[in-house]
């Protein structure tokens, strides 16, 4: 049937695609995989960030964390002569509260989309961060500021305003899926889907892109640029993919999606990690993700531990739709 | 045992809890309800009477019982006299005869308790009965007392033409007769007897029930005197005569007298079918007997009441009365949040805060329409314009809210004074809201605008509205309420209804929109 003649889908549908939804995804699989005390480890990024270093995972720089009030008004002091720069919650949650600055003239700041943002401006951001307003349970925050990631060249013609990042879930330490968000004029330079980010899906081997969704509608190139969004090979992909396994093991969350970003000298660098990673990589993939991890589930565990995931990953990524259908 | 198994286990043992524990309390509640309808006679026959010689018989008619009227405890105090009971076969009359050995004075006490219970009313029509064409032909037979060929009776009937008048129309005209036309009378007037109660128009209670039988014997319609109590506190209880006139396959009840048809009170106790005499007696002399009705006390259950007992906690309903209407909304709360699960988790519908549609909705009911619409002007506005004008200021996240909160409290007052001196008829009134609530609604609406866009903002924004609308309804619905209060039992269904939509694994109604795409 054409797609723009259907307004739903039958749950039976859904289900023969292996489509996860949002209750299962939520009863089945992070209530029984992501132990509760271990939730610190993802929703304090100051804590991921610790995680990461300690296991040799690339992490942006952290330039100085701001834990009180008091510490606002010298935050032109601690950032010396920096212009570019991430002022970013440390309980913040789906990129919330994060101000890019990557330019600045004097006291005067401008965003990734050249959007001026005054020293009071950013003062007042700085206070409204630590009175929690983006952290997830409303309490108090600290701020990290840290470098600004700039984005590999490869990616410029389908990234604009913005830097594009990527997503890998991961089951039981397996990437399962992965995808890359694509910030366009419509999400304001930033890689949040529910503003209009394109997201396109990855393919697990190669980090090889397909498929394309905006605003959950399945497109194919880039809104503002045209330009085709399959086909393009993520550049330093088997680095990325081992950060991502490492990450995974040290945060023991049997279900987690963890945020990269490429940069262009050091290669993958992560941003965050997330114990309820969003159900948007199935449009972006066309395919549901539950034939994967069931695929996972029913390996033996030592076939996926440790090297041996490398098969996993490649098998994941050369069964046809017909193997994840059937 | 994994989680599903084990929630389901803990539902349905809600569930049992829940049936448990309301039959438990709606037996009580009834057991309580009819203690207080119910009430308990004693009915005491006294009949005194010298025998004459050995072998003489006293007949005594005792209340019928039946599936409405019981007779509950039955005792006979004499001496030297031997009874036996029957029952007779066409009337189903209860006879006890006493037999005297020896001549002499003799006394003959019955006492009778009575339980009456209004609900099951004398009902006598719901059975059934078909009559043998002997019993039939002795229901419409005369006699000398019911002379149905008599020239009075025969001209009474032609003033009254059946025509084409159905048996239940006609039979409706001779009680209209019997029980209007007929003026009241003495016995001493002779006014018992059908012949002259026609003659005169004037009739005893006994007068008019014979006249209402013969006149129907008369027509053929089966008909019988039926002779009774009426319960009530009497020294000397005259029996009441009334008539049951058979019509399908059911006797049914007409008194001439107090003008009651086709259903008697419930506190008419029938003793004895086709005769008016409740004692009888051969080869007797000096026959006296004396009829009492007392009403005795009720059981202590009721007495007392008031008395403390710790099972009294579970009842709500004892509480002061002015508590019930903000109990009955805070035992419909969890409704509300029923519905809020319902729409996040089954159908997916997003809102600014979890409870908040729901808490919204409840400060609607607190202040009823006109006062919750000018609070939901003044908090949408204040926010609004306060957000705006603070922006600037660059305050701090908690006294920036607590302005909006203060310029949200002043509106409402204000607007609700404006609205009393435009419209005193209104009524509007001040109340105490979960304003700080509302706050927080206004300060996530602008973090959502800012962060994920004005539409993803607006799509909570309508959420919040459809869900608070639903919970409106459900905690305006005040029989809900009442019924929470006296059974708040019933709660142990909702968790149940909660650990089964926390299990729920199955896709959200939007799923089913927002992937539609991926079949194809």
């Amino acid at each position: 049937m054409n797609n723009s003649s259907r307004f739903w889908a039958w749950p039976d549908e859904l289900r023969r695609r292996g489509i996860l939804g949002i209750n299962q995804r939520n009863v089945d699989i992070i209530l029984e995989s992501n132990p509760r005390e271990f939730y610190p480890r993802v929703d304090n990024k100051l804590m991921t960030k610790e995680i990461c270093q300690a296991h040799g995972i690339q992490v942006p720089e952290t330039y100085f964390v701001i834990t009180e009030h008091s510490q606002c008004p010298k935050f032109l002091e601690l950032i010396g002569t920096r212009t570019e720069f991430v002022v970013k919650p440390a309980g913040g949650a789906a990129g919330r509260g994060i101000v890019v600055v990557a330019g600045r003239l004097g006291n005067n700041f401008f965003s990734t989309s050249g959007r001026l943002i005054e020293w009071t401006d950013l003062r007042h951001h700085l206070s409204t961060i630590l009175s929690g307003l983006y952290s997830l349970g409303g309490q108090l925050d600290k701020i990290i500021v840290e470098r600004r990631i700039v984005s590999h060249p490869m990616l410029k013609s389908i990234a604009v305003e913005g830097t594009p990042d990527i997503r890998v879930i991961l089951y039981k330490g397996v990437p399962a899926m992965a995808m890359i968000r694509l910030p366009t004029r419509m999400s304001g330079g930033r890689a949040n889907l529910h503003q209009g980010a394109v997201a396109a899906a990855l393919e697990l081997d190669k980090g090889r892109t397909f498929g394309g969704v905006c605003r959950d509608r399945a497109i194919s190139e880039h809104p503002d640029t045209n330009h085709p969004i399959a086909g393009i090979e993520l550049p330093f992909w088997k680095e990325l993919l081992t950060a991502a396994m490492k990450l995974s093991d040290a945060l023991e969350m049997g279900y987690v999606g963890i945020d990269f970003v490429i940069d262009a000298d050091t290669g993958p660098v992560v941003l965050e990690a997330n114990a309820r990673p969003g159900l948007a990589i199935q449009v972006a993939h066309g395919q549901g993700i539950l034939p994967r991890l069931k695929y996972i589930d029913s390996l033996p565990e030592a076939d996926r531990t440790g090297e041996n995931r490398w098969n996993v990953i490649d098998s994941i990524a050369t069964k046809s739709l017909e193997f994840w259908r059937s | 045992m994994s989680a599903r198994a084990l929630s389901q286990l803990v539902a349905l043992g809600f569930i049992l809890l829940g049936i448990m524990a309301f039959s438990l309390r709606s037996c009580t509640r009834n057991e309580v309800r009819e203690g207080l309808q119910d009430s308990l006679w004693r009915l005491t026959y006294d009949v005194q009477f010298e025998a004459e010689a050995a072998e003489s018989e006293v007949k005594l008619w005792l209340p019928s019982t039946s599936s409405a009227t019981e007779v509950e405890i039955q005792e006979f105090t004499h001496l030297n006299l031997q009874g036996s009971e029957q029952i007779t076969p066409i009337n189903k009359n209860r006879e006890y005869v006493f037999t005297s050995k020896l001549g002499g004075k003799y006394q003959v006490m019955a006492e009778f308790e009575i339980p009456l219970r209004p609900r099951n009313t004398w009902d006598e029509q719901s059975q059934s009965v078909s009559l043998t064409s002997a019993a039939r032909s002795r229901f419409i037979k005369g006699s000398q007392i019911l002379d149905t060929a008599s020239s009075n009776v025969r001209g009474v009937l032609q003033t009254l033409p059946r025509g084409e008048l159905t048996e239940g129309e006609y039979v409706q005209n001779l009680f209209d007769y019997c029980s209007q036309e007929l003026k009241s009378g003495t016995a001493k007037e002779g006014l018992d007897g059908v012949v002259d109660a026609l003659v005169f128009h004037r009739a005893t209670p006994l007068g008019r029930a014979r006249t209402m039988v013969t006149l129907c014997r008369a027509e053929q319609i089966p008909a019988r005197l039926v002779s009774g109590f009426e319960m009530r506190q009497a020294d000397q209880a005259i029996p009441h005569v009334w008539v049951e006139v058979f019509h399908g396959h059911q006797w049914v009840p007409f008194d001439p007298t107090y003008g009651y048809a086709r259903h008697m009170p419930y506190n008419f106790i029938p003793v004895r079918r086709d005769d008016e005499k409740l004692v009888r007696a051969t080869g007797v002399k000096n026959l006296v007997h004396n009829y009492t009705v007392m009403r005795l006390a009720p059981p202590d259950s009721i007495l007392q009441s008031e008395v403390r007992r710790p099972s009294q906690i579970f009842d709500l309903t004892r509480l002061p009365v002015d508590m019930h209407e903000i109990m009955s909304l805070m035992l419909l709360l969890p409704l509300g949040a029923l519905i809020t699960s319902f729409f996040r988790n089954i159908i997916g519908l997003r809102t600014l805060g979890t409870f908040a549609p729901a808490l919204l909705a409840m400060s609607f009911i607190y202040s009823e329409l006109a006062t919750g619409l000018v609070i939901l002007v003044a908090v949408l506005m204040a926010g609004y314009f306060g957000r705006i004008l603070l922006d600037r200021l660059h305050l701090l996240m908690v006294p920036r809210s607590s302005i909006v909160l203060t310029m949200i409290i002043l509106l409402i007052l204000f607007g609700i004074s404006l609205i009393d001196y435009a419209y005193p008829e209104l009524g509007v009134r001040a109340v105490l809201l979960p304003l700080v609530i509302l706050t927080t609604l206004i300060e996530r609406f602008f973090v959502t605008t800012e962060e994920d866009g004005t539409g993803f903002a607006m799509q909570l924004v309508i959420g919040t509205a459809v869900v608070s609308a639903c919970c409106y309804f459900m905690l305006s619905w005040h029989d809900i309420g009442e019924i929470l209060l006296i059974y708040p039992e019933l709660h142990f269904f909702t968790i149940a209804a909660f650990i089964w939509i926390g299990r729920y694994s199955g896709y959200r109604l939007v799923e089913l929109w927002r992937f539609r795409d991926m079949v194809k």
